[in-house]
This record gives C-alpha cells, structure tokens and sequence, in this order.
C-alpha cells in the first residue's frame, strides 16, 4: 500500500481556502491534530465489505453516494449548503465535497439508514436534510475500519411544521479519525432527538448544534462512549435557546480504558428574550483504570433572566459499595461489574425513541472489563 | 455454626482498630441479638462477617461451619450461605430488582449444582415469596431499591433474604426505619423463615423488636468486643439501665 505525504490533511484545507483548526480554538482544544497530521493516509482504497441494509437507506461509498433506496415521495437532489456559523474547518471541508445533496421528507414518517463506507484518505460528504410535517428516523452507521484515513461528515437538520426527528449515530470498532457535524435548526413545534453512540473506536469526534428558533421546541441529545485503551472520544455540543418556551436536555456518558481519552464539551446559550426555557445537561464518566484521561466542560451562557437552567458533571472510578452489594448476594466480581456497567449506561438509551438503539452493549462490556 | 474468635479488625483507610478482640459463637438453630451504643462496632462487625473489602483483619479469625473464611471474598461467602441485610441498602438505578434477584438466586443455584431458574419458573417462586411475606408486586419491577423509602428498602432486604434462604442471616438495625406494621411484618417473617438450619444475627438499638423475635441470645457490644451475654431479660434489662454502668468496668 502506498501512502500519501504527511501534510496531505493541510493539502486538503489549503485547496478549498480553509484554516486548519488550531489549539487556539476551544473545541479542538484536546484533539490531538498534531497526531493526525503526523498519520500517513492510505491513497488507495480497499474493497468493501458486502453489506446487507434494511429499509430505505443512502450509502456513501468513500464520500459518494453509491447507492440509494428511498421512499417513493422522498427526493434527493444536488443542493449547495450555506453554513450557518462558519467557524469549523473540517465542516467546511465537508461542504466543499463535489456534490451536496438535498432531501426532503413532506408528511410522512420514515425510517432512513445513512451508511459512511471509507476505506482510505480524508473523504466528506454534506446533506441537508427538511423535515415538514413528518417524523423522521435516521441511523447514521460508519464503516471505517482503516486506521490510515479520515471521514468527515456533515448533515444540516431543518425541522418545521411539527416535525420530530430522531437521529443515532453509532461508531463501533471504527480504526479511521471520525470528523462528525450535526446543525439542526428547529421551528415551532418540532422536536429533536439525538444520540451519539462511540465504542471501542479509535477516534471518534462528534459535534451537535441545535438552533432553537420556534417555541414549543424541544431538543434531548444523548451520548454513550464506551473508550478501550487508547481509544478517544470528544463530544460537543451547544444549543442555542434563541426564543422562549423551549426545553433542551442533555446526558453524555462515557466508560473509559488505560490511557483512553474523553471530552464533553457542551454548551447552552441563552438569548436575552428567550424567557421561560427549561436546560438541562449532566455528563457522568467512569475510569476503569488509573490513567484515562476526561475533559468536561459543561457550560451555561444566559442572557435571560426567567429561566430553569442547570448542569452536573461527575468523574470517578466504579461505586465500591454498589459492587460490595452485588458481591454479597453472590455475584461475581466481573459479573457485579457488568451489571453496575450497563445500569449506567442503560440510562441513555431511557427516551422511548432511543431503547431500539440499544443493541450490543453486552458484548462492548465484556470485551472491556 | 459461625465462630469469632479474638478477631481484631481496622477500617484500611485510617488504620484504626474497631473491633478489638471479640469472640462469638452463633449456634445453629438460635437467633443472636447484639445490641451495643452507637459506635460499638456493630456494623462494622456485620460487614467484616459478609466480606468488606474496607475492613482488614489483623488478629484473629472467623470460621463458618468448621472453615476459616477470612480468605475468602464478599461472593464465596455469600454462596457459602451469609447475608447480611444492610443498615443503608445501596440505591443502584438501572437494575431491575426482580432481575437482579434472580441473577442471586441462579448464582447460588449453580454455585449448589443446581438448575438455574428461567424467567417464568423464577416469577413463580417470587409470586410466592411475596405473598407469604406480604410485600407489593410492584416492588418487583421497580430498581434496585431506587426511589425505595427507608421502610421498602428493608422490606426489599427480607426478600432478598426469603429468595436467598442463607445459613447465616445477619440483619443489620433491619428495624430503623419501620413503622409499627411494617415491623411486625418484617418481624413475621424472619420468625417465618429462621429454623433448625439456619442461624440469625440482629443487630439492633431497640428491645421492641425482640418482642416481636424472640432471641436465644443477648450479646452487648461496647468498644470492638463483646462486654455481656445473656438471655432475652438482658435486653429488657438494658431497656431500663442504658449502657453507662457497662461501659464504666468496661
């Protein structure tokens, strides 16, 4: 295999006029882009597994939709995407990908899986995605088993009329560097529900933002990492309460490795005449061993002053007295582990559009423990 | 049944010395109480028997049916047949309580050789656990004493113990907290449940409950070791004197 020259990450950037994130920036502050500059990506792809997908789907063969099975009154189309905030450089890489695509979901109720197949170097894809009067399922899977590249995602979420959308994100045993940007925008209304889900992977980076712009909204994002040694996850997010009446909940999990790395950026902000909005976000992680390191910065930003906002954030390793309990009913060690493990992690999944994504989590903990 | 002898013990942490020096016998057949002022050891003296970790013995030893245990972990001695009905049972949100007490109840199953329980054939034997101990069936589905007040959470205790039918039951101040009928209710069923195999431990602050359970046994605790044993009067005895002309010539 042949290999690409080190700067080819900065190549990319330069190309389309984009700045690399620096440590400068506050949500690249603990990602190790030097790491990656220094990783040689593989030039040339490998052939893909043999898939089998359920149901309608749009799959991404290294950043080209390959393949597509949609509803009959769902259309897609080419689209330029406007960024709302142009901050992130690797978002705007993904939109300078050849072709952007549109979807629009008109009153229906759909489920949509979106499968990310990379093989090698840095490949992008950009969708935009309108939900009207529709409720909307999507399951975002990534296939990138090549430690030697990078997939960079990017999806825009406009969500009107009374729609409700649920979004799943699953990195599971992935070797590639997982670039991953969720920018929603709510109307009055309508509902998101979020949830990213990272295990065993090499490095996973995923970036939600909500702009809540109609009352009525609501906005739950959750996420569960589950880190094996060395592995690294780094979570983001920040919703934007811009009018009143309107909720947003956040709960972000991670279990961590030796030497695993886990970072819970999350944000809220609040608009001065945005009264009366109820916030919530808890982050909670568990080091199994004695050197994984966590970054969590759950932060409030209010203008308001008629507002329920508050957030929590708790580090540590396993409750000995919870595993002493178990023991003395004559659970095993591992066992009592196990079980104190997936209690932690089951409250993720406890939003009635999210329990059918909890699946395989037994197999994760056992190979962790 | 289950023997103490001259067991000297520490909390790890801050090596200091609890229990100094007690010696106990627990008969088979016979229901012990120990009742002792607050910071006696009592506690500690139940989590040293169940296997705490936090505890290190540094003298002595502790037997259970001709065997020294002290090598043993919190799981061998539960499976050996030791419970211990916690003073503050833990709250562990996410575990569903009837699945977890029939992960205890197959753990021991098959620690005996036995069949492990199915689900169906587990809910039947907690149909009847519940109804002979009167205890609501939506305690069945609810978390691992989460949300539980003070009063279910030992209630959840007895039934764990009622499912688990251990050698040894230790019951650890299982009345705080218990109103008038929930105690007589807890009370009924460990008259229920104790018998010629078993042996209890009570540990308790108060002689209400020995009317209820009547104890072979009075042992009082003061300072790490056993001060005084004596039959169910020693307690009634205490009932009216307190522990100050103890814990003078102790």
């Amino acid at each position: 295999m042949s290999t690409l020259e080190q700067e080819t990450l900065i190549k990319h950037f330069e190309n389309n006029n984009i700045t690399t994130p620096s440590n400068k920036d506050e949500n690249w502050l603990y990602y190790d882009l030097d790491g990656l500059l220094k990783e040689n990506l593989s030039k040339e792809g490998k052939k893909a597994p043999g898939i089998s997908i359920d149901g309608h789907y749009l799959y991404f063969k290294d950043g080209t939709l390959e393949a597509q099975l949609l509803p009959n009154d769902v259309q897609i189309k080419e689209t330029t995407i406007n960024l709302k905030k142009i901050k992130d450089s690797f978002i705007q890489l993904a939109t300078h990908t050849s072709k952007n695509f549109e979807l629009t979901f008109n009153g229906c109720t759909s489920d949509i899986s979106i499968i990310y197949d990379n093989s090698h170097n840095i490949q992008s894809t950009a969708l935009c995605i309108h939900a009207l009067k529709s409720n909307i399922t999507i399951r975002r899977l990534f296939l990138c088993k090549e430690s030697e590249s990078v997939t960079n995602n990017y999806i825009e979420l406009n969500i009107q009329d009374n729609s409700t959308v649920v979004i799943n994100e699953e990195n599971r045993n992935n070797q590639a560097h997982i670039f991953d940007f969720v920018d929603a925008s709510l109307e009055n209304n309508c509902h998101l529900i979020g949830l990213n889900q990272s295990y065993l992977s090499h490095q996973s980076r995923f970036q939600n933002r909500a702009f809540i712009n109609g009352s009525n909204a609501t906005v739950r994002l959750n996420g569960l990492a589950i880190n094996d040694k060395n592995n690294q996850s780094f979570y983001n997010t920040h919703i934007y309460h811009n009018v009143g009446d309107t909720e947003s909940h956040q709960l972000f999990k991670s279990i961590n490795k030796t030497n695993a790395l886990f970072e819970y950026n999350g944000k809220v902000s609040v608009k001065k005449d945005a009264q009366l909005i109820n916030s919530y976000q808890l982050n909670q992680n568990i080091i199994l061993d004695e050197y994984a390191t966590i970054h969590s910065r759950p932060q409030l930003f209010i203008d308001a002053d008629d507002v329920k906002c508050s957030h929590g954030s708790t580090t540590g390793d396993l409750n000995q007295d919870e595993l002493f309990y178990l023991k003395s009913r004559g659970l095993d060690d591992l066992n009592s582990r196990k079980l104190v493990l997936k209690a932690f992690s089951d409250e993720c999944f406890q939003h009635p559009s999210l329990l059918r994504f909890k699946t395989g989590i037994d197999n994760i903990l056992d190979h962790i423990i | 049944m289950l023997k103490i002898t001259n067991l000297h013990a520490t909390l790890n942490e801050e090596k200091l010395e609890i229990i100094k020096g007690l010696s106990l016998e627990l008969e088979q057949g016979k229901v012990h109480a120990i009742m002792g002022p607050n910071g006696s050891g009592k506690s500690t003296l139940a989590k040293l028997i169940a296997g705490d970790e936090n505890y290190e013995i540094t003298k002595g030893s502790i037997e259970f049916e001709g065997q020294s245990i002290d090598e043993l972990d919190a799981t061998q001695r539960a499976l050996s047949g030791i419970f211990l009905a916690f003073q503050y049972p833990v709250e562990i949100a996410g575990v569903n309580n009837a699945e977890f007490l029939r992960m205890a109840y197959n753990a021991k199953q098959k620690h005996l050789g036995k069949t492990e329980a199915d689900p169906l054939e587990f809910n039947d034997i907690l149909q009847e656990k519940i109804e002979s101990l009167n205890i609501p069936e939506e305690f069945l589905d609810r978390e691992l004493n989460y949300g539980f007040s003070g009063g279910e959470k030992k209630r959840n205790e007895i039934l764990q113990l009622a499912v688990l039918n251990p050698k040894v039951a230790i019951l650890d101040e299982t009345d705080s907290g218990l109103d008038i009928d929930a105690l007589k209710q807890v009370s009924e069923a460990v008259n229920t449940l104790k018998n010629e195999n078993n042996t209890f431990l009570i540990i308790t602050h108060y002689q209400r409950l020995l009317d209820y359970i009547e104890p072979d046994y009075v042992h009082i605790m003061i300072n790490g070791q056993i001060a005084q044993t004596g039959s169910k009067e020693l307690a009634k005895e205490l009932d009216k004197k307190g522990y100050d002309h103890l814990m003078a010539t102790t």
